[in-house]
C-alpha cells in the first residue's frame, strides 16, 4: 500500500517534468520595490559563515555593520529612519544553508538589503540577483561578480588571473633577485592567486626560481620546498595560503637557517594572528585594501571605526571594516537616491558613484566600473610589515598608505614597469 | 645517493610524526580491538587543553602538560572504557567502528563550545620540559632539525621501545594482548580482565593526549580538522604494520614521512600530478595496503570464538504491528503523505519547501547508505564523493553539452555506479573496519585528487574539468520546475522512485542473498551465492543513489562546487543514518530531515552554538551497541509494542470486568492522559495570542491539578498493594515540590511492586530520562532568554510542545505499567501466558536474514 501511494505521487512529479533545462531558480521581491522600510525604520540582514575551515572571525562582519549603523543612527539616521541589523544568520560555510539563509532575510525577515555577506561559500548570489535585493559583504568569492547589485567591500570583479603587481613591487623594493610562490594544490582560490603572481613575476621580476603549487592544507612537509629554496638561491617568497600556511612557511624557513628579503602574502593581515604568532612572523609583508589600523594619520572613516570598535570592546580586523564599509555604501547608495528610494533606485545610485572612500578608508571606489573587467582598473594596495612583533605600513607615506598601478584586467597586462607607483 | 640521504634525513622527522600517531593507533587496536578512529578528537582535546592553559591562562608549562597528558589522556580512556568499550569487547567490528566514529564527530565539537571554532595559532612547545630551548635548532651535517621535530623524534623512538618491552617482558602487555583475544579466557586464568582493560585504554589515551600535544607545534595550530587529517593519513603506517606490528608501524611512518620527500623532490612542484598526488599520497596509500597486503585482508577480527555472535538484527518495526494496526496505518499513512505534499504545494512558503525539499535530498543520498550498510552490513565512509562526482557530472553535463538535465542527472548517477563497481573490484576481498578505511581513502583521494581539476591543466591530452574552480559548475533544474513546489514534487517523485528501488532490492533476491552474506560468507557461497557479484550491485547502486541524490543537490542549490563534498561528510552521514536507523526508508528519512531541521531548530530558531547538532548525533551513535536497528525504528518498534500491548491489556480488562473482577485500582490509560492535554494547547496559545492569563489559568490550572490527583493516587495505590514504600503524601510532597523527582520515582515504585511480587519489571527508572531532558532542556532556554542569544517564540514552541508530549507519553507508558502490574496480580494465570505471546523480546531473536520479514518502510 505505502508503495503504491508513493508510485502515485511519484507519478505526478514526474508529469512535471519536462525535456529542457530552467534557466534560473527564481527569486523574488517585493512589489514596492522598498521591503523592510517603514517611518521609522530600514531593516536590514546578514549571513557569515560563524563556522568556516579557516577559522577567521567571519561574525566580526556584523560587529562593523553595527557600529557603522549605530553612527549613523545616533546622527539621525537616514531619512529620518534608523538602520536595524534585523537579523544576524550562520550559513555554517554549507551551499544549500547559505541559499536558504539569504532567502529567509528576503523572505521570512524582509529586510530592504542583505548586510553583510561574509562567507566561503557564496552559493546564494544567483537568488539575490534574481531578486533584485542590494547585497553587500567581504569579497572573496567569485559570484560577487554576477550581478550589479552585489557589492564587495573592495569591488566585485576581482581578476585573479591578472598580474599580481605588489608582490612584485616590493620583491623589487627590498631587493630580491630570485623568488618563490607556494600555494595550496587542493584550492582554486589559491592556485589561481598563485597564476597571478606568477604573471606578476614574470612579466616584472625578480626571476621567479621556484614555484610549489602542491601544498596540502594542515600537515604538510616543506623540506622539499626549504631545500629547493635553498638550492635556487631564492630570497623572497610570495605566498597563496593561509595563515597556518604561512606560520608553516615561516617556521620552516627559520629552522633551514635561510636568509631571505622578504615574505609576502595577501592574506594574514589580522591583530589576533600577531598576538598569537608574533615574532615567528616577523618580516613578513602582507597586503591590505584597506587604510592600516596602524596608519599614523588615520582618515575620518578610520578613526571613527577604531573608537567605535575602541568603545565596543572589539579587536579590529578585516572582517568587521568589510562590515562598516558595506554599510557605509549603503547608506551613501540610499541618500543618493534621495528619499523616495526603492532597491532599484540605490542599486542605480551605488553603481553611478565614481569615487566612494567609506569616509577614506579605500583608495576611491568607482562603481560604474567595479563589476566587471576594467581595462583601466587601479589596483591599489597598502603593505604592511611585520617589524619587532607589530604591524607597521610601508611603502607609502604618513596618510597616503596605498601603492597603486593601473592594470588593465581585460588584456590581462599591468604597467610598464613598477618603478612609479602612485601613492595614494 | 647524495639525494637518497637527504629525503631519508628530511624525511626522518616527518616520518616519526606519523608514526607517533600510528603507533598509538595499534596500540589502541592491540589492546582494545577497537580501531579508534576518534585517536584524533582524543588529541585534539588535549592538544586544546594545553594551549588554553599555557596560553590564555598563563599556567606554567609543567603544570599545564601535567592537566592536558598526565590527567586528562588517562581519564578519557578511563571514562571511555567504564562507560563504552569494555562492554563492547565481544561486539561486532561495526559496534566498535560506529561508536568510535560517533566519538570522532562529538569529541572535536564538544571541545570547540568551549575552544572556539577557528584554529588557534602558536601552540606551546614542550621541548623546554626537555630541557631544550624551543626555538633551537639543531644541525645534521647540513640539515636542521628544529627542537620540536627533535623531540617528536625521541618520543617516537623511545614509545616504540617502551612498548615492544612492554608487549614482549611484562605480564600487562602479555595481559593486554590476551584479553582483547578473550576476556573470558583471561580471567580463567585469575586475571581481572576489566582492570587490564581500564589500564590499557588509559595507557592508549595517554598516548593520544601525548601525540597531540607534540604534534601541535608542528602543525604550528590547533584545529580539529587538521588533526582528524593528520591522524586519518597515519593510517596507512598502521596498516603497514598490519596493525599490530609497532616496529612495522613505526618503519611504515618513517616509510611515509620519506617517500613524501621523494615525490616533493622528484615530481614537479608545480605539476597537476603532484597538485594531486602530494596531498593524497597517504590516503593512496593506504588504500593499496589494504588492498595488496594479505596480513590486513586476510586478518581476522578477533579469534575468540565467542566474540561477535551478535543475534541477528530484530526484525522491522513493521511486522510487529497487529491486524488493526495495520489497517489504521494503510489509512493514516496515505493521508499523512497527502497533507505532508499539500502543505509543501498549498500551505506552506517557498522556503519552508525548500527546506524540505533539502531533507529529502539528503534523505536520497542517505538511501545510499542504507543500501550499503543496511542490506550489506559493510561501512563506506567514502559516499561524499560519489555524492559530489553527482552533482559535477550533472552540471557539466547539462552546461557544457547542452544535455537535458534530467537525463545529465542520470547520466551522472550511472557514472557514480561504474566508479562505485570500479572500487568494488580492488575492494571484494575486503570487509568490516578495513573496507570502511578503503572507502575513507577513496572518498579523501578523490577530494584531493579529482574534485580540485578545472579544465586549467592537461592530463595526457585531455583538460579534465569536475568542478570549474572557484565558481563551480552550474547545474540547472529541469524545464517547469523553476519554483519551490514544483522542484519539491520532482524530488519527491525521485525519492519515491529510488525508495521502492531500495525496497525491492532489499525484498527481492540480491537483498536475501546479501542478508545471508551478511550472517555467513562462507556459508552464502556453499549454497551457490555469487558474493562477488553481490558485492559489485551493491557497490554500484549505492553509488549512483548517492550520486544522483548530489545531483539533485545542485539542482536544489543552482550550482555545486568541490568546497560542498568534503570526504568528513561521509563520515557524519554514516554516523547519522546509523544513529537514526540503517534498515528502514524511515530512517533515511529521519536522518535526512534532521540534517536540515535539526540544524534550523539549533541555530536559527534555539542559538544554540552549532556544534552541539554533531555532538547531539555523534553522541547519538553511541546507542548503537544497545540499538543497532537505529534509534527511529527502535522508537517505533516500542511505540507498536506498547499499543499492541494497551490494546491486550484492555482486552484482559474487559474480561475481567464482565467477570466482575477488575481491580479497583486499574485506570485506562486515556483516562490518566486525555485531561492532561490541555497543557499542548498552552504553548500554541502563547505564541500565536501572546499572554492570555486567565486563558493559561485553566490551561494550566487544571491539568495539573488533576496530574496531582494522578500521582497521588499512583502511589497511593502502590504503598497500599506493597504496604511499604514511598506513601502517598509524601509522593505528592515530592511532586509538587520537584516534579522531576517524580519522573524517576514512581516508575521506581512501578518497578519495586513487581520485584516485590516475583514479576517482570514493566517500567524502569529509564522511562524518566526523556522527560526530565525536556524539562533541564527548558531551564537551560529559559535561562538564556534573557541573553543576547535568547531563543526564537518558534524555538521554544518547537521544544514546549516536544516536551509535553514527552511528558504525556511518560503518563501513558506509567499508566500502562500499573495496569499490567493490576491485571497480572489480579490473574496471575494470563500473566504468565502474556509472557508467551509474541512481543518484542521474542522477536529480537527472530529469523535471520534470509528470512527477513518483507515491507516496513
Amino acid at each position: 500500500m505505502r508503495a503504491r501511494a508513493i508510485a502515485v505521487f511519484m507519478v505526478v512529479g514526474l508529469l512535471a517534468v519536462a525535456c529542457g533545462n530552467e534557466e534560473s531558480t527564481g527569486g523574488s521581491s517585493d512589489s514596492s520595490g522598498r521591503p523592510g522600510v517603514t517611518d521609522d525604520e530600514i531593516r536590514v540582514g546578514g549571513v557569515v559563515g560563524k563556522t568556516n575551515p579557516v577559522g577567521r572571525p567571519y561574525e566580526d562582519g556584523f560587529v562593523g555593520a553595527q557600529a557603522y549603523f549605530d553612527l549613523v543612527n545616533e546622527n539621525g539616521g537616514v531619512f529620518g529612519r534608523d538602520l536595524v541589523l534585523v537579523a544576524e544568520r550562520d550559513d555554517q560555510s554549507q551551499a544549500s544553508r547559505n541559499v536558504q539563509q539569504l532567502r529567509a532575510l528576503v523572505e521570512e525577515d524582509d529586510v530592504f538589503a542583505v548586510l553583510p555577506i561574509v562567507t566561503q561559500i557564496f552559493a546564494g548570489a544567483q537568488y539575490l540577483v534574481d531578486a533584485g535585493v542590494p547585497a553587500f559583504g567581504w569579497n572573496i568569492n567569485a559570484e560577487w561578480s554576477t550581478g550589479p547589485n552585489l557589492f564587495g567591500e573592495k569591488g566585485s570583479f576581482l581578476c585573479f588571473d591578472c598580474p599580481n603587481v605588489h608582490p612584485a613591487f616590493v620583491a623589487q623594493q627590498v631587493g630580491a633577485t630570485k623568488v618563490a610562490v607556494f600555494a595550496y594544490g587542493q584550492s582554486p582560490q589559491s592556485l589561481d592567486c598563485a597564476e597571478g603572481m606568477r604573471n606578476g613575476f614574470n612579466t616584472y621580476g625578480p626571476e621567479l626560481a621556484f614555484e610549489d603549487t602542491s601544498l596540502a592544507f594542515g600537515f604538510t612537509d616543506l623540506s622539499a620546498a626549504v631545500a629547493e629554496v635553498r638550492e635556487q638561491g631564492v630570497d623572497f617568497i610570495a605566498t597563496c595560503m593561509d595563515v597556518n600556511g604561512n606560520a608553516n612557511i615561516a617556521q620552516a624557513v627559520r629552522d633551514a637557517g635561510i636568509e631571505l628579503k622578504g615574505v609576502y602574502s595577501p592574506e594574514g593581515y589580522a591583530l589576533d594572528v600577531l598576538e598569537d604568532l608574533g615574532a615567528k612572523i616577523d618580516g613578513f609583508y602582507f597586503g591590505s585594501d584597506f587604510v592600516p589600523f596602524e596608519e599614523p594619520n588615520p582618515p575620518e572613516g578610520m578613526q571613527q571605526y577604531l573608537d567605535a570598535m575602541d568603545e565596543l570592546g572589539q579587536v579590529p580586523s578585516e572582517q568587521s571594516i568589510a562590515g562598516w564599509t558595506n554599510a557605509a555604501l549603503l547608506v551613501a547608495g540610499i541618500e543618493a537616491a534621495g528619499p523616495d528610494f526603492t532597491q532599484e533606485s540605490v542599486i542605480e545610485a551605488i553603481n553611478e558613484m565614481t569615487d566612494f572612500t567609506a569616509d577614506g578608508i579605500r583608495t576611491p571606489q568607482d562603481w560604474t566600473t567595479l563589476h566587471e573587467a576594467n581595462s583601466a582598473a587601479e589596483a591599489c594596495t597598502a603593505i604592511i610589515q611585520v617589524q619587532n612583533g607589530e604591524f607597521v605600513p610601508v611603502f607609502g607615506e604618513p596618510g597616503s598608505p596605498f601603492v597603486c598601478f593601473e592594470v588593465d584586467q581585460v588584456a590581462k597586462t599591468g604597467p610598464p614597469d613598477l618603478s612609479s607607483p602612485t601613492i595614494q | 645517493m647524495q639525494d637518497i640521504i637527504q629525503f631519508g634525513i628530511e624525511g626522518f622527522p616527518v616520518g616519526c610524526v606519523y608514526a607517533l600517531v600510528a603507533v598509538g593507533l595499534v596500540l589502541t587496536y592491540k589492546t582494545s580491538g577497537v580501531f579508534n578512529l576518534a585517536f584524533g578528537a582524543q588529541a585534539f582535546l588535549s592538544a586544546a587543553v594545553f594551549l588554553k592553559f599555557r596560553n590564555d591562562y598563563d599556567w606554567p608549562l609543567w603544570l599545564s602538560f601535567l592537566v592536558a597528558v598526565v590527567v586528562i589522556g588517562p581519564l578519557v580512556g578511563l571514562v571511555l572504557d567504564l562507560a563504552l568499550f569494555r562492554h563492547l569487547r565481544t561486539a561486532s567490528w561495526m559496534v566498535k567502528l560506529v561508536t568510535s566514529l560517533g566519538l570522532l564527530v562529538a569529541i572535536p565539537e564538544a571541545v570547540k563550545i568551549w575552544f572556539g571554532q577557528g584554529a588557534r595559532f602558536n601552540p606551546p612547545s614542550v621541548a623546554p620540559l626537555l630541557g631544550i630551548d624551543a626555538d633551537r635548532v639543531f644541525h645534521v651535517g647540513d640539515y636542521n632539525v628544529s627542537a620540536d621535530r627533535l623531540v617528536v623524534v625521541i618520543v617516537t623512538l623511545a614509545v616504540v621501545l617502551g612498548l615492544g618491552v612492554m608487549f614482549r617482558y611484562t605480564a600487562i602487555g602479555l595481559q593486554m594482548r590476551a584479553v582483547v583475544e578473550s576476556p573470558r579466557m583471561v580471567e580463567l586464568a585469575g586475571v581481572d580482565s576489566e582492570r587490564v582493560s581500564a589500564v590499557a585504554w588509559m595507557a592508549s589515551s595517554l598516548l593520544a593526549a601525548l601525540s597531540g600535544v607534540l604534534v601541535a607545534p608542528l602543525l604550528t595550530n590547533v584545529d580539529s580538522n587538521t588533526m582528524t587529517l593528520l591522524i586519518v593519513a597515519a593510517i596507512a603506517a598502521a596498516a603497514f604494520g598490519k596493525l599490530t606490528s609497532i616496529p612495522l608501524t613505526l618503519a611504515g611512518g618513517l616509510l611515509l614521512g620519506i617517500g613524501q620527500r621523494v615525490i616533493a623532490g622528484e615530481l614537479p612542484a608545480n605539476s597537476i600530478l603532484a597538485q594531486g598526488i602530494r596531498p593524497a599520497l597517504p590516503f593512496l596509500l593506504l588504500f593499496a595496503l589494504l588492498i595488496f597486503l594479505p596480513g590486513l585482508y586476510k586478518r581476522r577480527d578477533v579469534t575468540d570464538p565467542l566474540a561477535g555472535v551478535d543475534p541477528p538484527a530484530p526484525a522491522l518495526a513493521a511486522s510487529y504491528k497487529d491486524e488493526q494496526l495495520r489497517k489504521v496505518t494503510r489509512f493514516t499513512f496515505p493521508l499523512f503523505l497527502a497533507v505532508f505534499i499539500g502543505l509543501n504545494l498549498f500551505v506552506l512558503s517557498g522556503l519552508w519547501v525548500n527546506r524540505f525539499t533539502e531533507g529529502l535530498v539528503f534523505a536520497v543520498i542517505f538511501l545510499s547508505i542504507t543500501v550499503f550498510t543496511g542490506l550489506s552490513g559493510q561501512v563506506s565512509l567514502g559516499q561524499a564523493a560519489f555524492a559530489g562526482i553527482g552533482a559535477a557530472m550533472t552540471g557539466q553535463l547539462a552546461t557544457q553539452s547542452g544535455m537535458a538535465v534530467w537525463l545529465a542527472m542520470l547520466v551522472g548517477a550511472v557514472v557514480a555506479g561504474v566508479i562505485g563497481a570500479l572500487l568494488a573490484l580492488p575492494a571484494l576481498r575486503l570487509g568490516g573496519i578495513f573496507l570502511a578505511l578503503a572507502t575513507l581513502a577513496f572518498g579523501l583521494a578523490v577530494e584531493a585528487i579529482v574534485f580540485p581539476l578545472d579544465g586549467t591543466e592537461e592530463i595526457f591530452g585531455f583538460y579534465p574539468n569536475v568542478f570549474g574552480g572557484q565558481l563551480g559548475v552550474k547545474v540547472p533544474r529541469p524545464q517547469g520546475l523553476a519554483t519551490d513546489q514544483s522542484f519539491f514534487l520532482f524530488v519527491f517523485a525521485i525519492f519515491g522512485l529510488v525508495a521502492m528501488l531500495v525496497i525491492l532490492v532489499r525484498n527481492g533476491t540480491t537483498g536475501r542473498f546479501l542478508g545471508a552474506m551478511r550472517g555467513s560468507e562462507t556459508a552464502a557461497a556453499s549454497i551457490g551465492i555469487n558474493g562477488t557479484r553481490q558485492r559489485i550491485i551493491v557497490f554500484a547502486f549505492s553509488a549512483a543513489i548517492a550520486g544522483l541524490g548530489g545531483a539533485l543537490h545542485g539542482m536544489l542549490v543552482g550550482s555545486s562546487t568541490y568546497q560542498n563534498w568534503p570526504a568528513f561528510y561521509g563520515i557524519v552521514w554514516v554516523v547519522l543514518v546509523l544513529t537514526l536507523g540503517v534498515r528502514t526508508i524511515d530512517g533515511a528519512v529521519n536522518a535526512g530531515m534532521s540534517f536540515v531541521l535539526v540544524q534550523y531548530l539549533l541555530d536559527d530558531l534555539l542559538h544554540l552554538p552549532a556544534s552541539l547538532f554533531f555532538v547531539l548525533f555523534g553522541l547519538g551513535a553511541l546507542t548503537y551497541a544497545r540499538h543497532p536497528e537505529g534509534v527511529v525504528e527502535f522508537q517505533t518498534r516500542r511505540s507498536i509494542d506498547e499499543q499492541v500491548q494497551g490494546r491486550r491489556l484492555n482486552a484482559r480488562a474487559a474480561r475481567l470486568r464482565s467477570a466482575g473482577r477488575l481491580p479497583s485500582e486499574w485506570m485506562p490509560v486515556r483516562y490518566a492522559v486525555v485531561p492532561m492535554m490541555p497543557l499542548l494547547l498552552v504553548p500554541v496559545v502563547g505564541y500565536y495570542m501572546g499572554s492570555r492569563p486567565a486563558l493559561f489559568a485553566v490551561l494550566i490550572g487544571v491539568p495539573l491539578l488533576y496530574s496531582f490527583w494522578w500521582v497521588y493516587r499512583c502511589y497511593a495505590n502502590i504503598h497500599a498493594h506493597r504496604g511499604r514504600g514511598v506513601p502517598a503524601p509524601v509522593g505528592l510532597l515530592v511532586d509538587l515540590a520537584a516534579r522531576l523527582g517524580t519522573l524517576f520515582l514512581l516508575p521506581i515504585e512501578i518497578a519495586r511492586m513487581a520485584g516485590g511480587d516475583g514479576r517482570d519489571q514493566p517500567i524502569t527508572w529509564r522511562a524518566g530520562r526523556a522527560p526530565c531532558g525536556f524539562v533541564l532542556a527548558g531551564l537551560f532556554l529559559w535561562y538564556r532568554s534573557g541573553t543576547e542569544n535568547a531563543p526564537e517564540d518558534l524555538g521554544l514552541l518547537v521544544i514546549a510542545l516536544a516536551g509535553i508530549v514527552v511528558f504525556l507519553r511518560w503518563v501513558a507508558q506509567v499508566q500502562q505499567a500499573l495496569n499490567r502490574s493490576w491485571l497480572d496480580l489480579a490473574e496471575p494465570e494470563a500473566a504468565e501466558g502474556d509472557e508467551g505471546e509474541p512481543g518484542v523480546a521474542e522477536k529480537v531473536e527472530a529469523p535471520p536474514a534470509l528470512t527477513a520479514p518483507a515491507g516496513g518502510t
